[in-house]
């Protein structure tokens, strides 16, 4: 009898975890017990309401496998195996994605949308004069998910890019002025969104490491987006240059799919987006070209372009969001 | 039907089904050990006062004819996470000690699906807050310097309104 209650989950012996005073150990002093009840709570609270709690709660949630996992993926870890599986064998783009991941893709879009962009902003034909080498992106940090988030904030960061593609549509005459504050709300909500691009994974990170491991390596890679007069093509396959034997293509072709995959509304026609007010249509997609640069022969660098298709739809459907912000103000 | 007698840690003694008792792996476990007679004999719960077992006895009563819970603890019934069903939530409305005598209870005594619902009720009571009103909520000391929470509270400045 006595061997059945050593056996019993609760080990008194067990070294508490809190420096709070009570008599009676507290549940959650109790590792398995704290573990068991973060786990009930939805991934993003775990990451950051809890972390805050204390410094206790913090070192716990970051050195528990369980608790990190589930708090930096929205995967529980005990369906890691499977899930893994899963997405080996199907290599569907929209489960390839943490839900963590775009959980903070969707607040940032959402942000965003809150300061208006997609209201008194247009993108309009005109070609870009150049872009912006992103390289503490891209190069030193050795992040895939901060190039993975560059790709898929592209549409929000094109108008930084191509100063020249955008036009304040409320007040023409204060153009450059209107562009000098998005660029500085943009680069402060990148600010923002740095850390915690850090902590999270893009995708389950077992298959980063063993898909993606090479990510960030390259040494010349840059991104920089231009609009595109025609949608891109999701006949079949997506397109991407052939030539190209570069996880960077892999992973926008990914991406590619994924955001296809995530709206369920067809494509605009091709020739309808660029000419209109993005907040008009029924649906609107955002539709871009994916410009990168890598090197097909030492020295010789070339750009190879590739389709985005961001819809207005969950988890990016920024328009709502929006409008509800300003009833409330 | 048989019934069993358990002892609490003050040393009440309270006569339980057999069947009711058996919801706690432990006991189960125990008389299997024993061959099933128990009947002369208390058995001894040193973890668990009288109020916090008539509390547990009072849920494994209700909950003595559930299927078992699923095997798989990932399936469907895991990912509802803080669903609690109505007789479970009025059972749980007791004050934070009891609360969390129960969830030791049930921890002890290995009855997991009382456990989850422990669980998920501190689990609600967490929900919405911010990490100061969880402190107070639960009497937590902020053990963090105001360096180490300035690097925090900046971290997580994305998922702020």
């Amino acid at each position: 009898m006595s061997k059945r209650f050593s056996s019993a989950p609760w080990r008194p012996g067990r070294p508490q975890l809190d420096s709070t005073t009570s008599l009676r150990p507290s549940v959650f002093q109790i590792p398995e017990l704290l573990e068991l009840i973060l786990l009930e709570l939805p991934a993003v609270t775990v990451l950051t309401t809890c972390r805050r709690v204390s410094k206790t709660w913090k070192t716990f949630i970051e050195t528990s496998t369980p608790l990190w996992y589930y708090s930096t993926t929205g995967w529980r870890f005990s369906q890691r195996q499977h899930t893994l599986e899963d997405k080996v064998s199907s290599r569907l783009p929209s489960q390839f994605t943490t839900p963590m991941a775009v959980e903070v893709l969707s607040t940032f879009w959402k942000k965003l949308a809150a300061k208006g962009i997609d209201q008194s902003l247009q993108v309009t034909n005109e070609p870009p004069m150049g872009y912006e080498y992103w390289s503490p992106f891209v190069h030193g940090t050795r992040n895939p998910l901060a190039a993975m988030f560059y790709i898929m904030t592209l549409p929000m960061r094109g108008p930084i890019c191509a100063v020249n593609a955008i036009r304040h549509r409320v007040n023409e005459s204060k153009e450059e002025t209107n562009r000098r504050k998005l660029r500085s709300d943009i680069k402060r909500l990148y600010k923002q969104f740095d850390p915690v691009t850090r902590l999270i994974p893009f995708t389950e990170p077992e298959l980063e490491k063993s898909v993606f491991k090479d990510i960030g390596v390259l040494p010349s890679c840059n991104w920089v987006y231009v609009q595109r007069d025609f949608g891109p093509d999701m006949s079949g396959d997506v397109k991407r240059p052939s030539n190209v034997e570069n996880p960077w293509a892999n992973l926008l072709h990914l991406m590619v799919r994924m955001a296809y995959y995530r709206s369920p509304k067809q494509a605009l026609p091709p020739d309808g987006l660029w000419n209109r007010e993005i907040d008009n249509g029924a649906d609107s997609r955002f539709q871009c070209d994916l410009v990168y640069e890598c090197d097909v022969e030492p020295g010789m660098s070339n750009l190879h372009t590739d389709g985005l298709v961001f819809s207005s739809h969950a988890p990016f459907d920024v328009r709502f969001e929006a409008k509800a912000d300003r009833r409330r103000r | 039907m048989s019934t069993i007698k358990l002892l609490s840690s003050d040393n009440a003694e309270l006569a339980v089904d057999k069947e009711v008792a058996e919801r706690s792996i432990l006991i189960k476990n125990m008389l299997e050990d024993v061959g099933g007679d128990m009947s002369d004999q208390a058995i001894p719960i040193p973890n668990v006062n009288e109020a916090v077992l008539r509390k547990v006895i009072e849920w494994c009563e209700h909950h003595k004819s559930d299927p078992p819970p699923p095997a798989d603890e990932d399936s469907d019934s895991r990912k509802k996470s803080t669903d609690i069903e109505e007789w479970d939530q009025k059972f749980m409305q007791v004050d934070q000690e009891m609360l969390f005598e129960i969830i030791l209870a049930a921890n002890y005594l290995d009855i997991k699906p009382l456990l989850d619902v422990g669980c998920k009720t501190v689990a609600n009571m967490i929900k919405g807050k911010s990490p100061e009103e969880i402190r107070k909520t639960f009497n937590i000391q902020n053990d963090f310097t105001p360096e180490e929470e300035d690097q925090i509270r900046r971290e997580n400045e994305w998922a702020e309104e």
